[in-house]
């Protein structure tokens, strides 16, 4: 074991590189084969002053392809599984808790509500991750507020049970407005087991400032979860303000985990597995758990999709589901190797 | 008369929770360089008036550490003053010893700021200080409750304050562990100046170390001063509720303070015995 645990090249380098390959895959599979050395020698041509003359460029239709459809969805899913991934971590630090998740403060409650109105009110598509932004934020707000006590003797508790009243509340209303338009059940549930579907690169210039601004907290304030780790108090007397601290990481997390949920719907595990896998292979300390699971959670997303594309080919499985397959049963195992 | 430099003083300060008054009335003044011992029967009120001192637990009255009203300052200015060492520390899962200790520095760094060369040395040179460079590498979980007490004061120490609030130090250690801890912090005070308030359930332990003892008595101070003046057979069975026997200071068998004995209590005699 090192003295310090510190962000090493060698695992980044494996992160990142998993990224890639998985992008490249990721884009070479579909109806069109389009060959993964081919997808990256055409890529690396586009840069500025590289040549690489390739002897066998895409096609114009591999082209449109290419631009069009995969890239803009691989991108997609690997903002919306590194803004999983590391906004689980953030939030399994600010609450010293192993099973928190992007959505336990209620924001998979309030997107779910936000997406079931919009789509129960008969409005324009487009409209429902807008309605499910704001269903998410506002759930995480309403949470916050009933939660967050000043002087609160465990203050952490007080809010996971504050996002478990908000969550079941809005359950509890969107159940009412499902029974009442059964009609649209199978539009909602298409959404709420999320989908990576994709009109070119609109969504993803919707969501890359939030995933910016999320990456950026969420880096910077890696030190700080390692504070945090050791309680509100003696987090305090080494001078830091906890409740400061957790408004900072918790409003970045829920701006991640909200632009994430309103482009791909309720994908479930990818925020509670990766931080532990990261923290399984190298160590307790968010400096380095942070960083590796939003690369992992990219990396994972983009793999999930590949197989929600092709398992059942032509047709789709959602990829809430093929997460929840294969995160489930990895959860368990590692709970039952007790490395958790 | 010229005021001493007091580096902590309270004044009429009162800890309430909900209609319960935990302590009340404390009037205390620390000086520079001083080790003040709180010592007191379980409920007194000594951990509660020691987390009051480090800007924990929200309190009546006033509490100026290094000239700061303590409920008014910001945890980054109060940490630059004073450090405390808790009797239970939470202690994050798979962290090392060196990073714990890392964390001693977290007041002097701001929020996208990482650790630079002077952090590492300063946490370099108290290792090598409190003899824990074997330990650095170490998983915190696996310390024993003696080398966790040293890297607490290490993590303390790496923070620089110029008060340090031990809350219990040598509860969950040996009878050589519990001098080799004060002793440490003995030394460490006078070598870097620092002055020490810390409670104690060891009377001849706190009247062994401490320039002064406060005893408290369910949230009040029943008697302050030199441990020869608080350590009477009197006040310490009346307040504690047992006979003792109180041994004076004897220099020449290395007892700088009271010995405080507990006797056992005079039964009536069983009617068989009679």
């Amino acid at each position: 074991m090192s003295t310090r645990a510190r962000l090493r090249p060698t695992p980044v380098l494996v992160c990142a590189t998993s990224v890639v390959v998985a992008a490249l895959i990721g884009a070479a599979l579909g109806p069109v084969w389009i060959a993964p050395d081919r997808i990256l020698v055409w890529l690396v041509d586009q840069l500025p002053w590289v040549d690489l003359n390739p002897t066998d460029p895409l096609t114009a239709v591999e082209q449109v392809i290419l631009l069009k459809v995969r890239l803009p969805r691989v991108v997609l899913g690997a903002v919306v599984g590194a803004l999983l991934a590391g906004c689980g971590a953030a939030f399994q630090g600010v609450f010293r808790n192993p099973l928190a998740d992007p959505y336990l403060l209620g924001a998979a409650a309030g997107a779910g509500l936000g997406a079931v109105t919009a789509i129960t009110l008969g409005l324009a598509s487009a409209l429902v991750p807008v309605f499910a932004f704001v269903g998410s934020i506002a759930a995480v707000t309403v949470a916050w507020l009933i939660g967050s006590r000043r002087h609160s003797a465990n203050p952490t508790t007080s809010l996971v049970l504050a996002g478990v009243a908000v969550a079941a509340f809005l359950g509890a209303i969107q159940s009412f407005l499902l029974q009442q338009h059964a009609d649209q059940l199978q539009q909602v549930w298409a959404w709420m087991m999320g989908r990576l579907v994709v009109a070119g690169w609109s969504q993803v210039w919707t969501i890359i400032p939030y995933a910016i601004v999320t990456t950026v907290v969420l880096i910077g304030g890696r030190r700080i979860l390692d504070v945090l780790a050791v309680g509100d108090d003696e987090a305090r007397t080494l001078g830091l303000d906890p409740r400061k601290a957790r408004i900072v990481l918790v409003l970045a997390a829920t701006l991640g985990t909200a632009a994430a949920v309103s482009a791909a719907g309720l994908i479930g595990f990818v925020g509670l597995v990766v931080p532990h896998l990261v923290r399984l292979v190298l160590g307790g300390s968010y400096r380095v758990i942070v960083p590796l699971a939003l690369l992992l959670g990219a990396t994972v997303l983009v793999v999930a999709d590949v197989l929600a594309r092709m398992v059942m080919a032509p047709a789709e499985i959602p990829i809430g589901v093929v997460t929840a397959f294969l995160g489930a049963p990895f959860f368990a195992m590692l709970l039952a190797r007790g490395r958790t | 008369m010229i005021e001493p430099d007091n580096l902590l003083s309270a004044n009429d300060l009162g800890v309430w929770v909900g209609p319960t008054q935990l302590i009340g009335a404390i009037d205390l003044t620390v000086v520079a360089g001083e080790w003040v011992s709180v010592i007191g029967p379980n409920g007194a009120g000594k951990t509660t008036l020691l987390r009051a001192l480090a800007g924990i637990t929200p309190y009546f009255g006033s509490v100026r550490v290094a000239g700061l009203e303590v409920s008014a300052a910001s945890p980054r200015a109060l940490a630059h003053r004073l450090a405390l060492v808790v009797q239970s520390p939470i202690v994050p899962e798979r962290i090392t010893v060196r990073d714990l200790v890392l964390l001693g520095r977290t007041a002097h760094l701001g929020w996208l700021q990482s650790e630079g060369r002077h952090d590492h040395w300063l946490v370099d040179r108290m290792l090598a200080r409190l003899a824990l460079e074997p330990l650095a590498a170490r998983d915190v979980a696996t310390l024993s409750g003696g080398e966790l007490q040293r890297v607490l004061l290490a993590r303390a120490l790496v923070q620089e304050p110029q008060l340090l609030l031990l809350d219990e130090p040598t509860s969950a250690l040996d009878l050589g562990h519990q001098m080799e801890v004060l002793d440490l912090v003995d030394q460490l005070r006078r070598e870097h100046g620092v002055t020490v308030v810390s409670t104690m359930h060891d009377l001849s332990l706190a009247g062994e170390f401490a320039d002064r003892l406060v005893l408290l008595d369910r949230g009040r101070i029943a008697r302050q001063g030199p441990p020869t003046e608080v350590l009477e057979a009197d006040l310490v069975e009346r307040i504690y509720r047992t006979p003792v026997t109180v041994l004076p200071p004897d220099p020449a068998q290395g007892r700088h303070g009271p010995v405080v004995l507990q006797r056992r209590p005079v039964r009536p005699s069983r009617p068989q015995d009679r």
